[in-house]
């Protein structure tokens, strides 16, 4: 007993030492995402029936969008479904088909989504789970696994942004440079970006590379060289060809009419993007093959903002997102610019 | 629930103190029984119900045996019993296995059946409480134990949870006397069983997932796009993987046990510290080799009926105990080579080595090694193909970068610290070595291990690789 106590003792100390280091850092907690976790936000989405704001999409969704702001303005209970990295498709489809949806789905429509052919992603993975969780009466141990990694991730420094704790020694507590995580994930599943922790604009141009398909590579050279470089690849970018859009922007109109069909509302927007994250979707996905024939095709809401001017003025620092302090101002204006904020609580 | 997992923890605390504020034996026995339950439920509560049939049927059919004087009846029973469990275990583990096999072999002769899918979950553990509940009933008809144990301490020998999902195999003989009188952890038993716990997962989370298992998942998911230092990496990696990881769940079940005062058998004696193949066989899964020789080999007739005979049996055992692993012939390629190399020894012994011949040392231990490594490969590769895959890798000869040293070192340093540590262990065990070493010295592995399975925690969280058998 001795030993354990004394073995006891070793671990206390090197959490409190990695604690420390880490909060001196200006590192914090933050949970860990999963799936139990977009399950359970699933099976509320189908209690809440109307109440529900149903989130649905990628990134954008997640950092974008502020909760608290749109449950004041709508009073209606935001529920996100988003998925990092993720084309909303295969979630959009499970809530179109599961009958107990009939609240208010909100999508943060992309693209690059209808563009090609469906390859099945996590969303549909995630869904097919939540089909079968429902015809499940028992109790899911994976909510209880969820519920003590919360505790643990959502207060120790050291399982920050989802690193084990051995990762945060050699990285961050042995490694004096370190920035803090420039991303924190709440347990409404939102994440808050904060650019200041990242060297920008080295960071934005791996996202920009990312974008081009150069894997995160960024050339060597001074910014003016790389940005020359980056305005010369995407000048040679040719438009997607549409065919297959063109038949999955009818599909996806058709699932927005079996939601509205049953009393829900379905509202499709496109976030805002800067730069040359921008010019490479402008280029990939010209207005008029592909936007304009989506919103010609669905009967439901849309909102792209390059049309809003009040969403087109935000910038993306990596071009893609908006940085935690601009998302109250941003989803007070989606808000508006949806006429949300006048929706029958 | 993962023995790796903050859900067990919280399980095994309150679990334990209730164990302790309970005053009277059998209700500590309900608890642990309940407990258990829980613990199976946790998977897939359904197969709860798999489970208690399982266990109601045996102890029932052994019960009529026991009293049954007519060596017909007795057989007849005995026979149910085979059957019932077989059949379970058939349904659940091979029915996808045997259709699709049924498939190919009506094609072959141009009978084109497509057989529905019958969409099977094998229920974790089956494996396992079937081959302990089995020695019960085989046990009473040999009239070598009595078929009287009350239910609940039957029920609690089959399910008892740190031995209920992966073993070790626990036979009715071991446990259910310790069952059927009063006891609780000694001071000595309590901290040396939380010892192995922590053992068992610094064996699983560190050895077997941080240090090996990446470079196993890595080769075999792309074995083309790596060389031979990569591929050999991964064939003696997941040499080390599955032991650790193994080894390492075994030694949680007995320290967990060992919490609530009962002792399980060695599951692992240094295997790969082997001097020949049968050696390997009497340290590696010592629980499941020594059921397959007490209740398969020897009953086939073992070494009593010839030579040939005995060849053919000690193949046809080691076939079953690959196929025992899964419904696939890649397991069965893997019991058939171990089946071979068995048979070759014992004709080598026999019929070729000179009596004046000395035991093979050091390396006849890495020979054994190197084999026992190369027949993983089936093991591990869940097709023909990605078993090609791997051999290809291991000889591949291409560009090797800086940081493929770097990293190669870490893995070739961890199978080297593993193979001297298990000579280092070899004629001794775990618990003799530990207790010799001096208190700072203790308490300082002690503390490294547990500061290690924090520093090695919420990542990439694998179930044991035993629970899918």
């Amino acid at each position: 007993m001795l030993l354990l106590g004394t073995a006891l003792l070793a671990l206390a100390a090197t959490i409190v030492t990695m604690e420390t280091t880490l909060a001196i850092r200006g590192f914090r907690a933050s949970v860990l995402d999963s799936e139990t976790r977009w399950l359970a936000e699933r099976a509320r989405a189908r209690r809440l029936g109307r109440k529900a704001l149903v989130l649905v999409g990628g990134s954008r969704m997640e950092l974008d969008v502020d909760q608290d702001v749109l449950r004041r303005m709508t009073g209606l209970q935001p529920v996100q479904l988003a998925l990092d990295g993720t084309p909303f498709y295969s979630v959009f489809k499970g809530v179109a088909e599961d009958p107990q949806i009939t609240g208010t789905v909100l999508v943060d429509f992309g693209d690059n989504a209808l563009a090609f052919p469906d390859s099945g992603d996590a969303g549909s993975r995630y869904e097919y789970d939540a089909e079968r969780a429902r015809h499940s009466v028992l109790p899911d141990f994976d909510d209880i696994e969820t519920r003590l990694g919360d505790l643990l991730h959502g207060n120790l420094r050291s399982y920050a942004d989802g690193a084990s704790p051995g990762h945060s020694l050699l990285t961050r507590v042995l490694y004096p440079e370190a920035t803090p995580q420039y991303l924190n994930n709440l347990p409404d599943r939102s994440t808050l970006a904060d650019y200041r922790q990242v060297s920008m604009p080295g960071f934005y141009y791996e996202r920009v590379s990312i974008n081009l398909g150069l894997g995160g590579k960024v050339p060597e050279g001074t910014n003016a060289q790389i940005e020359a470089y980056f305005r010369q690849l995407i000048g040679q970018i040719m438009p997607v060809d549409n065919q297959v859009y063109r038949k999955r922007s009818a599909e996806v109109a058709a699932l927005a009419d079996a939601i509205q069909a049953r009393g829900g509302r379905v509202i499709f927007a496109v976030f805002p993007e800067t730069g040359y994250v921008r010019d490479i979707d402008d280029r990939r996905f010209p207005r008029r093959q592909f936007w304009d024939v989506f919103a010609a095709q669905s009967r439901s809401e849309d909102m792209n903002f390059r049309d809003v001017p009040g969403l087109a003025e935000f910038t993306c620092p990596d071009g893609s997102h908006l940085d935690y302090r601009d998302r109250e101002r941003f989803t007070e204006a989606l808000v508006r610019a949806l006429h949300l904020d006048r929706y029958p609580p | 629930m993962l023995f790796n997992s903050l859900t067990f923890l919280v399980f095994f605390v309150v679990v334990f103190v209730l164990h302790r504020l309970i005053p009277g034996w059998s209700g500590k026995k309900l608890l642990l029984l309940v407990a258990s339950y829980i613990f199976y439920a946790a998977w897939n509560p359904p197969y709860v119900v798999v489970l208690w049939f399982s266990t109601t049927l045996d102890w029932w059919l052994a019960r009529l045996v026991w009293k049954s004087e007519k060596p017909g009846h007795r057989r007849l029973l005995l026979t149910m019993s085979l059957a019932a469990n077989l059949a379970l275990l058939g349904f659940f583990k091979y029915g996808n296995f045997l259709l699709e096999n049924a498939q190919r072999l009506l094609a072959v002769v141009d009978f084109h059946y497509a057989p529905p899918s019958l969409g099977i979950v094998l229920p974790i553990g089956i494996s396992f409480y079937t081959f302990a509940s089995l020695s019960y009933t085989i046990d009473v008809y040999r009239k070598e134990i009595k078929g009287d144990a009350p239910y609940l301490d039957y029920a609690l020998f089959v399910s008892f949870f740190p031995h209920l999902v992966a073993g070790p195999i626990v036979r009715a003989r071991q446990l259910l006397p310790q069952i059927k009188a009063p006891r609780s952890a000694s001071r000595d038993q309590l901290g040396w069983g939380l010892c192995l716990v922590i053992f068992g997962l610094a064996a699983k989370t560190v050895l077997a997932d941080a240090l090996f298992a990446p470079v196993v998942d890595e080769v075999y998911a792309a074995p083309a796009a790596h060389n031979a230092a990569y591929g050999w990496a991964a064939l003696f990696g997941f040499s080390g993987q599955i032991y650790f990881d193994f080894a390492g769940y075994s030694l949680c079940a007995i320290g967990l046990a060992l919490c609530f005062g009962f002792e399980f058998p060695d599951n692992f004696r240094q295997p790969y510290a082997a001097r020949s193949f049968s050696d390997f066989w009497r340290r590696w899964h010592i629980t499941l080799s020594t059921w397959l020789r007490d209740y398969l080999y020897i009953p086939l007739g073992g070494n009593r009926h010839g030579e040939t005979r005995t060849y053919l049996n000690l193949v046809l055992t080691m076939l079953i105990g690959g196929l025992w692993h899964g419904a696939s012939w890649m397991f069965v390629l893997w019991g058939g080579l171990h089946g071979a190399y068995l048979a070759a020894e014992r004709f080598w012994r026999q019929h070729i080595r000179p009596a004046s011949m000395p035991t093979t040392g050091l390396v006849g231990t890495l020979l054994v090694f190197l084999l026992v490594s190369l027949t993983w490969i089936p093991f591990r590769a869940h097709t023909p193909e990605a078993a090609w895959g791997e051999l290809r890798a291991m000889v591949r000869i291409d560009a090797f970068t800086a940081d493929d040293a770097a990293y190669m070192f870490k893995i070739y340093a961890g199978i080297v610290a593993m193979l001297a540590w298990q000579w280092w262990l070899r004629d001794s065990s775990l618990e003799e070595r530990f207790g010799a070493l001096r208190t700072p010295i203790q308490a300082g592995f002690l503390s490294v291990c547990l500061v290690a399975i924090f520093l090695c925690s919420g990542g990439d969280e694998r179930a044991f690789i035993y629970f899918q058998f």
